[in-house]
């Protein structure tokens, strides 16, 4: 296959500036990881362990395969949102191996607010539920819950989507075939004893794990019966009494080695279908992204250098080079994996439109993975593009993307505003998983346009009316709405609100995109219905 | 010459005697205990007998079965090596009285020089200087005690049936006297079947040297020059060379013209071996070894005599084939022994299966009596192999014998290896400053383990077993070894949050934790609360090159069910993998469960239920391999339970005394 070109000149200035300040964005990214992964305060924590506790993230460890990989999802979900709740939103959730075979795990930390589910929390917990079944995971839950945090109940009683849906998804999964497996590692009421209650095969640990639909206060409130959490609703009574539970565990170790067993027999493995071949590192150095990276936001990145730094040996099989060249698409393998990139490369106009068409049709026709690349300020405007029929070709681009029913991972790595946000596979099109580089941006539009948009839409009110605004009243009126759309736009309001799945190093993305084709290759190909597509 | 002989003997000495006896075309077989079926020697041998159970009592010690064993095979003499039956009058003059040849002395000279007394008395009688002290054993101790009283401090208590180290006890305080002559007499009693003891002035900063000599038993006798023995530890020799280092030619030769004086006074006939001290250019008779010695090697390689081969033709009658004048000797040989014993614990014997050994080949001899497979069991010495290498020089022998132990490789039995090493890069040793008590006096820095290098080889152990828990060259990134552990990183070492293995190795154990493997290969590995960055690039079988920060080493590690064992240049690492999740499961509190180090009898218990013991306090002794083991409780407390009494027999880990933790 073809070597992409890409001389690249690293001692430039502008080269050094970009670096640098990626390398402040990394680090930024680490500490927010960090808090992530530090879990509830210190204090919380100390007294889980005097518990003779294991950490959610100790139970993960020790329930995964030695030396496993951990691709975490919604990693800083609610980052800011509640007080004294870190990111991660009192839940842990990704996918690791367990007795060799890849699983979803889903972990509630209980030094966080009880391990209290607020509407971030189900979101991020269904949103885990969602990958594992379209990827057929096993999902392993890790209860220890308080249950729902009261205050935040329209976020997480009525809605689909929300605590409900936790529900109705493993019921689902289960009927499916998809195993559904639960530790019980402390109490849990009501809807938190529904959860393991409604898996195929439950642990619970002796003297710790408890359920119950109504705890021992609520039951004196309503009956005046006096019983205690172990004999209502503890290990013993629910692995010899009631049934309700099927392992008794002595402790959080026992009960994850007990697990391991459960996962060791769910029979065969699924088998990758896809011929991998041996991976080999891009022929140019990825570390140099770093430095590609325009730490202009106006000043565009050359996304063929960024590809080249990406993809196996840097070979590219490039479909249309020459034609709708502010798109970019072509054939290559990340880590093995063939994989058809479609990325852009300027702002969209019809024959980039007609040519992703085209280019998603032939990887849906060759049962090819696609990776959409974002970085698109959006459609082309004006009249040349509308005769040009650029609504009806930006159409087929978004009928052809939705339809495709092959695998399919957005990765921002710069803009993706707008229209652009959409046909690029932004998250309402569901892609199977959607990534953001720390630069990652995304809006309705620019910061930029949406202030002169709306400053606009004041001049027109101020000439309907007769009055007028100085200059400076115009900027005093535009800045906070620039700003507003900066923050909104921002890679860590998408990881805050679950719209992305993660925030990624860009030298993260070959392990990650390995990681996911490796579990979306161990799927049946699905057929796919192209919507009418408009010519 | 014989046609056939027997070899009533086992492990490398048996297979060494074999080699000789294949290229002097005399056949050869052997006998062998029930522990010892599958053996090396056997199989060396060719032929076998078998003659009773594991204990050498039940077996290599049986006068009749060997006898018997002789004449089922069709030899017409038997070579007795050493240790065992190879200083037993009895045994050999049974040996003649059934007809058959022994190859070593009469039956006459192994008793007159097997009693320590005796043998004094004769060396005084040839003319050869002999210590100050006793010269007939006592089973007195009172006696014993004034004896020792009389000679003056430092004095050495010798079982007088005793030899080959085993049963001396040196006394430097009248502190105790009472208790050390009791056990003296005890040891003595136990080992040689006689508690007779005498005393003998200790000669404090001694060197070791011996005679080889050779005898027709018609009158003649020669020697094979000296060696030097004087690296002991304990009085068990460690490291032996020819010639001496540094020994001036006119003592050389006094010391063998006394050692053939004393043999001709004998009418020796065979291999025998005179022992002197020396000190300050005097030296002293200690005893003669009427038989082949361990460490008879170095003088083959320096004279180029096969003395196995010497004593065939003794024996069988064709006499000496050699004069003096014949018998030159030229560079220097030094001999390593490696014995399946633990620097770290006290040099305790220690058994298993020996589930992997790789010796250099060429540039070195190797003796041994082991193969991958055997099993080194409690019954027996805990003398693996030898390693001999030979050079023009000292300095070169020495260089080539410590590559040649670096080179070998023995998994699966904690051996002396690394100890070995230290003391050939021991300046001492270099310099040839040392006397017998060296290796005592400096023990604790021959021995002292470099907590550095055991993190090491705990981190590399661990880096091992995590690489092997990920495959190769997948295309399945969740099991590429590339993706080890990978996760989405925060900045630090990215170690996991709990521990993924639990390594234990002699005395300690240690949690290992694994941080995500790099690109470049290398993986910090937490050992406990320390990070060590390392990185194994495999150079094929079980050799790695390890990189460890800027030092990079050729090592071997091999995992055996759940035993890894790191080989690099300090020896040996063996270390039990348990993963994390099993190892928490099944990790009970903290019991007072005294166990038996080792499979052997309770000499003597010490406590009864309901005792107090403190931390410390012996609660049973153990006698195992001849040494008496005592069995400490780890707690303060109450004993609750006692499961052994004097005199039975228990398997090594059998919980013995059960102590009820209670804060003193």
């Amino acid at each position: 296959m073809a070597v992409m070109k890409s001389d690249v000149a690293t001692t430039s200035d502008e080269y050094r500036r970009n670096e640098s300040a990626y390398r402040a964005r990394v680090e930024d990214l680490h500490r927010r990881r960090a808090a992530a992964m530090a879990g509830g305060p210190e204090r919380a924590r100390k007294l889980h362990k005097e518990r003779k506790q294991l950490l959610p993230r100790e139970r993960i460890a020790a329930l995964m395969d030695p030396g496993s990989p951990f691709l975490e999802f919604g990693q800083l979900a609610g980052e800011g949102m509640h007080e004294g709740v870190p990111p991660g939103a009192s839940i842990i959730t990704g996918v690791g191996v367990v007795s060799g075979r890849p699983c979803m795990i889903i972990a509630n930390d209980a030094t966080v607010k009880g391990g209290t589910y607020y509407g971030i929390t189900c979101k991020k917990h269904v949103r885990a539920q969602h990958f594992a079944w379209k990827h057929r995971l096993p999902c392993i839950t890790l209860v220890q819950s308080g249950g729902a945090n009261l205050p935040d109940q329209p976020g997480i009683f009525p809605d689909e989507g929300q605590f409900g849906s936790i529900f109705y998804n493993q019921v689902r999964m289960s009927g499916e075939g998809i195993p559904q497996i639960a530790i019980v590692h402390g109490p849990s009421t009501a809807g938190g004893a529904y959860m393991p209650a409604l898996c195929d095969e439950t642990v619970i640990v002796r003297n710790q794990g408890a359920m119950f639909l109504g705890g021992p206060q609520l039951v004196y409130a309503a009956t005046k019966e006096e019983v205690g959490v172990e004999e209502l609703g503890g290990g013993e009574m629910h692995s010899r009494v009631s049934g309700v539970t099927d392992h008794l565990a002595e402790n959080d170790s026992h009960a994850i080695a007990i697990t391991r067993d459960i996962v060791a027999n769910l029979g065969d493995i699924p088998q990758q279908r896809w011929q991998v071949a041996e991976p080999r590192p891009p022929r140019f150095d990825p570390r140099d992204i770093y430095g590609l990276i325009s730490a202009d936001p106006r000043v565009p990145t050359n996304n063929r250098d960024i590809i080249a730094r990406l993809v196996d040996g840097s070979e590219f099989h490039e479909f249309k080079p020459l034609y709708g060249d502010t798109l970019i698409t072509g054939f290559a393998r990340i880590m093995g994996f063939e994989i058809g990139i479609v990325c852009n490369n300027g702002v969209l106009f019809s024959e980039s439109a007609l040519k992703a068409t085209h280019f998603i049709d032939l990887c849906c026709k060759r049962g090819i993975p696609l990776l959409f690349m974002a970085d698109v300020t959006g459609f082309m405007v004006g009249r040349e593009a509308e005769e040009g029929g650029i609504s009806k070709n930006g159409a087929k681009m978004i009928t052809a993307m939705a339809s495709a029913d092959v695998p399919k991972y957005t990765l921002i790595i710069g803009n993706s505003y707008g229209a652009g946000y959409m046909s690029m596979c932004g998250r309402p099109m569901k892609p199977d998983a959607m990534m953001m580089w720390p630069n990652g941006r995304s809006a309705i539009m620019g910061p930029d346009q949406a202030a002169n948009t709306l400053a606009m839409v004041r001049d027109e009110a101020h000439k309907r009316e007769g009055t007028s605004w100085t200059e400076a009243e115009r900027e005093a009126y535009r800045a906070p709405v620039r700003q507003q759309f900066e923050d909104f736009a921002n890679a860590y309001n998408f990881a805050r609100n679950i719209w992305c799945d993660m925030v990624i190093d860009p030298l993260e993305t070959r392990n990650v995109m390995a990681l996911l084709l490796d579990l979306a290759g161990r799927l049946p190909q699905r057929q796919t219905r192209v919507g009418v597509l408009r010519m | 010459m014989f046609d056939k002989i027997l070899i009533a003997n086992r492990g490398e000495i048996a297979c060494r005697i074999a080699r000789t006896c294949a290229r002097l075309g005399v056949a050869a077989a052997g006998v062998h205990s029930a522990a010892d079926a599958e053996a090396l020697h056997v199989k060396a041998i060719g032929e076998s007998i078998a003659i009773g159970g594991a204990a050498a009592s039940d077996s290599y010690l049986r006068i009749d079965a060997v006898i018997e064993a002789a004449k089922t095979t069709g030899a017409q003499a038997i070579h007795p090596g050493f240790g065992f039956l190879a200083e037993n009058a009895a045994f050999a003059r049974a040996v003649e009285a059934a007809g058959l040849v022994f190859i070593g002395p009469t039956p006459d000279v192994i008793e007159r020089l097997g009693d320590k007394a005796l043998a004094k008395q004769e060396a005084d009688a040839a003319g050869v200087p002999i210590i100050p002290g006793s010269t007939t054993p006592s089973e007195d101790k009172t006696e014993v005690e004034r004896i020792v009283r009389e000679i003056g401090l430092p004095v050495m208590l010798k079982a007088a049936a005793g030899g080959g180290g085993k049963g001396m006890r040196v006394v430097s305080t009248f502190d105790g006297l009472g208790d050390d002559i009791e056990s003296a007499m005890r040891e003595a009693k136990n080992a040689f079947g006689s508690a007779g003891l005498i005393v003998e002035k200790l000669i404090p900063q001694g060197r070791h040297i011996e005679i080889q000599i050779l005898g027709d038993g018609q009158g003649n006798v020669v020697h094979l020059f000296e060696r030097e023995c004087t690296l002991q530890r304990r009085h068990q020799k460690v490291i032996e060379e020819a010639p001496a280092a540094n020994l001036p030619a006119s003592l050389r030769d006094r010391m063998a013209a006394d050692a053939v004086r004393l043999g001709k006074r004998l009418n020796y006939r065979g291999a025998g071996t005179v022992e002197f001290i020396l000190q300050d250019g005097t030296y002293y008779f200690l005893e003669v070894n009427p038989r082949l010695q361990v460490e008879h090697p170095v003088t083959e390689m320096i004279t180029g005599l096969d003395i196995v081969e010497l004593m065939l033709r003794i024996a069988c009658g064709e006499g000496l084939p050699l004069t003096q004048d014949q018998i030159t000797c030229a560079g220097h040989a030094v001999e390593a022994r490696i014995c399946a014993e633990d620097p770290a614990n006290n040099f305790l014997p220690a058994t298993g299966d020996i589930v992997h050994v790789s010796f250099p080949a060429g540039d070195v001899r190797v003796e041994t009596g082991v193969e991958s497979g055997s099993v080194v069991t409690p019954y027996y010495d805990s003398m693996l192999a030898k390693l001999i290498a030979f050079a023009p020089t000292r300095d070169e022998a020495l260089d080539r014998l410590r590559a040649a132990l670096e080179a070998t490789a023995i998994f699966g039995v904690t051996t002396n290896q690394a100890f070995l090493a230290r003391l050939l890069d021991w300046p001492a040793t270099r310099a040839a400053t040392f006397h017998t008590r060296s290796i005592d006096e400096n023990i604790g820095q021959l021995t002292a383990s470099s907590q550095e290098s055991d993190r090491e080889a705990l981190a590399l152990g661990g880096c091992f077993w995590m690489l092997r828990q990920r495959e190769t060259a997948a295309r399945d990134p969740w099991r590429a070894r590339d993706l080890t552990g990978w996760h989405m990183a925060a900045g630090d070492a990215g170690l996991s949050p709990i521990p993924e293995l639990h390594l234990t190795t002699a005395g300690h154990s240690a949690e290992i934790r694994f941080a995500p493997m790099r690109p470049d290969g290398a993986m910090t590995v937490g050992v406990n609360d320390d990070e060590v960055t390392v990185r194994l690039e495999p150079l094929g079988d079980d050799r790695f090159t390890a990189v460890v920060g800027s030092r990079r080493e050729v090592v071997r590690i091999r995992q055996e069910h759940d035993a890894i064992f790191v080989h690099d240049g300090r020896g040996v690492h063996a270390m039990q993998a348990l993963p994390y999740l099993s190892y928490i499961s099944a990790s009970a509190e903290v019991s007072g469960e005294l166990r038996a180090p080792m499979t052997g009898m309770i000499l003597k218990v010490n406590v009864a239920v309901g005792d107090k013991i403190k931390t410390g306090d012996v609660a049973a002794v153990l006698e195992s391999m001849k040494m008496e083991l005592r069995i400490a409780s780890e707690v303060d407390g109450v004993v609750a339970a006692v499961n052994c009494r004097a005199g039975e027999t228990v398997e090594r880990n059998a919980v013995v005394v059960v102590v009820e933790p209670q804060p003193s």
